[in-house]
């Protein structure tokens, strides 16, 4: 569980007002000062545990303000000039009090939250810490290694295997005589399913179609390189069988 | 009537158009391409003259050079013949691939060099009603013989090699492949020359 340390605040904020706002709204022991607390809160609600006494200035005057503003409210004898007096200074009448106190649980319930959330974090950092320390002693962490290697195995493969051939049709090409080439034949043939894997030969390739040459075997075009004495394809592309050997190649002119 | 007969002759052009599009699509148009195709053809001729040099070659083995002789008249349409010149004769003889290539191998030198070279097409494929290519190659051939007594003969032909090309399909792993088939006719000889 993550804790997001900047929604807290906003949440608590929120939560407080709205409980603020229902307790004072709720509670009919405050009834003949909730206009006058609720406005309170409204203008100048925040995390000071004595806000309200040091917002002391603008409570008078928001008091006069709402006075000014709710004759009728005041005429119909709401507000006596004793919880007026004390709506202004919040001094500790005992239904303020009763309000106020309803709020500790709420805060320290949060406390708890904010505490628990980053005491979770620290057990993470905790967690994550020994697992570091694994790592830095171990100096060779094979697991992973193991993972990577496989999956580089087949381009890595069909990478070796190309340069090998293109090494065979180059030693072919340039054998000092019939028996090297023959030999170098011999042993290229090897790398294949068989003598008489096809081998497909691009001639030309433009807007995504190919124009092939007659299709022959590898046994032809090697012996082909050698008669000619000269290798002028690239690998294209390899088809394997499931020996790994080659059952069909695909060659480019160079 | 006369926008009846307007809207008529409008959907035949229309036709027409269809068709003329989709008959210049199946052609090779693209001239790379083309070029490419005629570079496939004059290899082919490149590779025969490798392929007789190596027959005519006293130092190949037998069995190499049956191989290559086998390679060799896989180039040529069947019955295809080719034609050999002399300069002790006027006479030109024709003789089937296979044959020649035999006969090639059996001369009575011990040492013998042939050469082609200034391959060139005369005649650039063109395409035929029945859809394949035709070409005629040009070539120049040297040939050079000696005996064990140090007599030597040596002339240099012309020859012209036609040239046909067609695509073809064959299948391979389950597949169709397309393929350009680059066929050899017959060689004449226009010329021989010391």
């Amino acid at each position: 569980m993550k804790c997001r340390n900047g929604f807290i605040p906003v949440a608590t904020f929120f939560l407080c007002r709205f409980l603020l706002k229902n307790s004072a709204r709720n509670d009919k022991r405050m009834s003949h000062s909730f206009p006058i607390f609720v406005r309170l809160q409204d203008s100048c609600f925040h995390f000071d545990s004595n806000f309200l006494y040091s917002k002391r200035k603008l409570c008078e005057k928001l008091l006069k303000e709402l006075f000014s503003e709710n004759n009728s409210y005041l005429e119909q004898n709401l507000l006596e000039e004793k919880s007026f007096n004390e709506a202004i200074y919040m001094k500790p009448n005992s239904h303020n009090m009763k309000s106020i106190f309803k709020l500790v649980p709420v805060f320290c319930l949060l406390l708890f939250v904010m505490s628990s959330c980053k005491s979770q974090k620290a057990v993470v950092d905790a967690n994550q810490e020994p697992e570091e320390v694994i790592e830095e002693t171990t100096p060779e962490p094979t697991p992973p290694v193991k993972k990577e290697e496989p999956k580089e195995d087949p381009e890595a493969a069909n990478r070796a295997l190309d340069a090998r051939l293109s090494n065979y049709f180059g030693q072919i090409a340039n054998a000092s005589s019939i028996n090297a080439a023959n030999n170098n034949i011999r042993e290229a043939v090897g790398m294949f399913s068989n003598g008489e894997a096809p081998v497909l030969i691009i001639f030309y390739a433009a807007n995504g179609t190919e124009d092939f040459d007659e299709p022959t075997t590898i046994t032809k075009y090697l012996n082909y390189l050698k008669d000619l004495k000269k290798a002028p394809h690239k690998v294209k592309e390899m088809v394997m069988d499931s020996q790994g050997r080659i059952k069909e190649l695909v060659l480019v002119k160079k | 009537m006369n926008n009846q007969i307007f809207k008529r002759l409008s959907y035949v052009v229309a036709l027409m158009a269809f068709f003329a599009v989709s008959t210049q699509a199946q052609s090779p148009v693209d001239p790379n391409r083309e070029k490419a195709i005629d570079s496939l053809a004059l290899e082919k001729v490149k590779d025969l003259g490798k392929y007789i040099a190596i027959i005519g070659n006293k130092d190949t083995p037998f069995s190499e050079a049956n191989r290559v002789m086998d390679r060799a008249e896989e180039l040529f349409a069947p019955g295809s013949e080719m034609g050999v010149s002399s300069l002790a004769s006027e006479e030109i003889k024709y003789y089937k691939v296979r044959e020649y290539f035999q006969r090639l191998m059996a001369l009575n030198y011990d040492k013998v060099n042939i050469e082609w070279y200034d391959v060139q097409y005369i005649s650039d494929l063109e395409r035929q009603p029945d859809g394949r290519y035709v070409g005629v190659v040009t070539i120049y051939q040297k040939f050079e013989g000696t005996t064990a007594d140090k007599m030597n003969y040596k002339d240099t032909t012309k020859k012209d090699i036609t040239i046909y090309v067609e695509k073809k399909k064959t299948q391979i792993a389950g597949r169709t492949i397309e393929f350009w088939d680059v066929i050899l006719g017959d060689i004449r000889v226009s010329e021989t020359s010391v």
